[in-house]
């Protein structure tokens, strides 16, 4: 009995500590941060709205300004009827200026704070305001940044230009010595005003719609610069992070696409230079030229041109980042990992990352045609 | 002591009861039995026809001996003894100024006939089950197992209703130690009445408290015989349709007789669902619980967001929730069980449409606590064993209880304290986890993974030295 008894004292002593009921909290799954007057605006997309029709969630965007991030959330929760619980947040938008000035503050906060968990999509605004992103709604998903993340999580496993650039990699980036961040960007096509609105999400074409756009690079927190759509690949490649990618292959005046969907990089370190040795493998997946497809020389020609195609991506993506002066492929680090007193004594990486020459390999070969045996346009054959 | 005595003496004991029924057939014989209990035919077909003849002979006693045509006839030197006869269906019958006396079996039929197991209902196996004839049960057993060796000692216990208790066992398998420690644990219990094998489990469970049970209980026959084969011990009591095993395991209780009837692939299939089910419906609640108002990190988004926008309309904490919705079943169980099956429709009609359905809509209870409280209980009923489900529920209200102040670290602590109290169960020495811990591998052969029947060589070796149990 008295077993029982100090049982159930030890259960009270706890005093319910971290005890919250669920519909207590304001579940917010997406961040925006724009700049605002020296301080920040910062809006977060609330999931559990009021329950409509069909038990359906809907979803609100509150927004509040402060001159710190924390103060900022402060104040949306002067808004919020409820506590805002950030766990479950998925997404986190920049807008381009604050990119511009670093992300130092808020990824501060992010990391500091108790309830976030760390593992969510980063994501550039570009030519738009970070909270518009988030505002615009889906018909595919039940609310906006659920449709960003999975958005990314799909793009960087199916498209050669999305990077999977969550925020503990950008974190890992930023600390790591000689590598530098690159993070997603996305644009808004049509009209915001509208978009924002349930009576878009019913129509068959939207008013407007969120898509993901090239990579931006950054020198430690801070924007420098925009890749395009074939550097973007390119860095994609270089990184070695491709699962599936989708490339022209130049075939006479028309193209043959090819579809790589094995595709490994190796590197090797020399204290003059560093070598990049490519290998993919691709099937095609739609032929527009009248190349013979049953003939090898044919096809090993063609195998020639790819091959020459993915090194002119990565040759663009190496150019640019040289340019920019940042190493956004952490050439750096893997200096660092295999020669780390000379890698101390260069003072600052990235300007030797400019002139520090960078040789590239790249093998291809086709494994399949796809279903067809033979070019259409040669029917005669 | 003449008859006339005896008679008085009898009627007095019993203070006139009405169903005594005394006859003088001459001046040296009078019989008496009850006829609550005694068959008047028997008495006329295999008594009066062989004594009538018989009336001024010399040597009354030894002639009647063996004249009376009944194959039970015993001859009785202590009077005091006749009470119980009487009280068992016996006819006592006197001889003048014969210091012994005769009693003849004439039983008559209280007892319904075999018939199959309501409670542990089987596809494929024999559907027999026990009844409340002791000497059905036994019979039931002996037919099963012809070995000579198979010993059933009985005793009698309780003052006033002195119950035979029979306890089985095979003499060159069973472990004899458990068979002495079992036979005096009875010898020991004085306990006024003994009218179901319930009475006695509490006796036989060593001191250790615990809601798990460590008697099996069952109505089955083949049950208690593969386990006599297997070296346990099995107790049966008079009018009691139930029989005891002894010494049981928590692995016992994932077993049923069907397992090796059926091919062992299946078998092990059912055993690990039924392992499932035993996790699945002592945490699930708590689980609900803590992910619900603790650790809701741990919730997948989108169903945190269903979840949430459920909960929205609901007044009650959770935990209020789920234990209104899991006391709400257990009394409507417990209804269903006693009620006459006449009443059942309506009674599932209140049950599943009024709690389920409606108290979701009027927003008393979230959805999800429908669907809690009935993954609970259906993983529930997956195990036979009463006691078994009894102690299950006990534990789900313990990690409900200590879920409620401190979430997934309550279902941690309390998983803690169940494994701690399980590995410390030692019924009759057999240690209550085997054969997991301590490890056997002997036993490891008809665990959740069940080996066919020719590749099981060998009976565990915690219930007995008689390891052979295929010739090689």
């Amino acid at each position: 009995m008295k077993k029982v008894f100090v049982f159930f004292l030890l259960l009270f002593l706890t005093g319910c500590w971290n005890y919250k009921e669920l519909n207590e909290y304001a579940i917010v799954t997406g961040m925006a941060v724009d700049y605002k007057d020296n301080g920040y605006e910062v809006s977060f997309l609330i999931a559990n709205g009021n329950k409509s029709e069909e038990s359906e969630a809907k979803t609100s965007l509150l927004t509040g300004e402060g001159d710190t991030i924390y103060n900022a959330i402060k104040n949306i929760s002067l808004v919020s009827p409820k506590e805002l619980y950030i766990s479950h947040l998925s997404v986190v938008i920049f807008s381009e200026e604050i990119a511009r000035r670093g992300l130092l503050n808020v990824l501060d906060f992010l990391l500091r704070d108790p309830q976030s968990h760390q593992n969510f999509y980063l994501l550039l605004a570009k030519d738009t305001k970070a909270s518009d992103i988030l505002s615009i709604l889906s018909p595919l998903a039940d609310y906006p940044s659920q449709n960003i993340a999975s958005n990314i999580a799909n793009s960087s496993k199916l498209q050669g230009k999305i990077s999977d650039a969550s925020f503990n990699l950008f974190i890992e980036k930023y600390l790591s010595p000689g590598f530098e961040p690159i993070m997603n960007s996305m644009i808004i096509l049509g009209d915001i005003e509208k978009g924002q609105t349930s009576d878009s999400q019913e129509k068959s074409k939207q008013d407007a719609y969120t898509k993901l756009d090239s990579l931006a690079l950054f020198h430690d927190d801070k924007l420098v610069g925009w890749a395009d759509q074939e550097e973007s690949i390119g860095i994609d490649l270089v990184l070695g992070e491709i699962g599936t990618l989708y490339f022209n292959v130049p075939c006479g005046d028309q193209f043959a696409v090819t579809v790589s969907d094995d595709y490994h990089a190796s590197y090797q370190v020399k204290k003059d230079s560093f070598y990049i040795k490519a290998e993919a493998k691709g099937t095609l997946r739609e032929v527009d030229c009248p190349i013979n497809l049953e003939k090898e020389e044919e096809m090993k020609s063609l195998e020639k041109v790819a091959e020459k195609e993915l090194r002119k991506y990565m040759v663009k993506a190496i150019t640019k980042a040289k340019n920019l002066e940042v190493d956004i492929f952490g050439i750096g680090s893997k200096y660092y990992q295999k020669y780390p007193k000379e890698f101390s004594k260069i003072k600052d990486w990235n300007q030797f990352f400019k002139d520090y020459p960078i040789q590239i390999e790249v093998h291809f070969s086709y494994t399949s045609k796809g279903t067809l045996e033979q070019s259409l346009e040669r029917k005669t054959t | 002591m003449t008859n006339e005595e005896r008679v008085k003496k009898i009627k007095e004991a019993l203070g006139n009861s009405s169903d005594i029924v005394v006859r003088k057939l001459n001046d040296k014989i009078t019989y008496l039995f009850l006829e609550s209990v005694s068959s008047d035919d028997k008495i006329s077909d295999f008594l009066l026809k062989s004594v009538t003849k018989w009336e001024e002979e010399k040597d009354l006693f030894s002639i009647l001996q063996k004249e009376i045509y009944n194959s039970h006839l015993e001859v009785v030197e202590d009077f005091n003894e006749c009470y119980y006869y009487l009280a068992s269906g016996y006819t006592c019958l006197f001889v003048n100024q014969e210091k012994k006396y005769f009693v003849i079996e004439t039983k008559t039929k209280l007892d319904r006939g075999i018939s199959e197991s309501t409670s542990e209902p089987l596809i494929r196996g024999p559907k027999d089950s026990f009844t409340e004839n002791h000497a059905i049960n036994l019979g039931l057993i002996r037919k099963r197992i012809k070995d000579p060796k198979l010993r059933i000692s009985e005793q009698k216990i309780g003052r006033r209703t002195n119950s035979k208790v029979a306890l089985i066992y095979i003499e060159d398998i069973a472990d004899f130690k458990k068979v002495k420690t079992l036979e005096e644990a009875l010898t020991k219990i004085d306990i006024d009445g003994i009218l179901d094998t319930g009475y006695l489990r509490d006796f036989l469970e060593s001191n250790e408290k615990s809601f798990f049970p460590k008697v099996i209980s069952t109505e089955r026959p083949d049950f208690c015989c593969q386990s006599l084969l297997n070296g346990k011990i099995v107790i049966l009591v008079e009018n009691s349709p139930y029989a005891l095993i002894l010494p049981a395991i928590l692995m016992d209780f994932f077993k049923t007789s069907e397992d090796y009837y059926q091919k062992n692939a299946s078998s092990t299939f059912s055993r690990i669902l039924k392992g499932i089910a035993f996790l699945v419906t002592i945490i699930t609640p708590a689980l609900y619980i803590a992910l619900m108002t603790f650790n809701q990190e741990m919730i997948p988004d989108q169903l945190l967001i269903s979840l949430a926008t459920q909960r929205s309309e609901v007044p009650f904490p959770t935990f209020m929730e789920v234990i209104i919705f899991v006391i709400l079943f257990e009394i409507l169980r417990e209804a269903d069980i006693k009620s006459p099956s006449a009443s059942g429709a309506s009674m599932s009609i209140v049950g599943a449409l009024i709690l389920g359905d409606a108290a979701v809509t009027a927003g008393i209870v979230s959805p999800f606590v429908v669907i809690v409280v009935a993954i609970t209980s259906i993983c529930e009923l997956v195990f036979t064993d009463m006691d078994f489900i009894n102690a299950i529920r006990q534990w789900r209200l313990l990690f409900i209880f200590s879920t409620i102040f401190t979430g997934i670290i309550g279902i941690v602590s309390a998983g803690l304290f169940l494994i701690i109290k399980l590995a410390s169960l030692e019924p009759l020495n057999t240690p209550y986890l085997l054969p997991y811990s301590p490890f056997n591998l002997s036993g490891m052969e008809d665990s959740f993974f069940l080996l066919p029947s020719r590749k099981r060589k060998k009976r565990p070796d915690y219930l007995t030295q008689n390891k052979r149990r295929l010739k090689p």
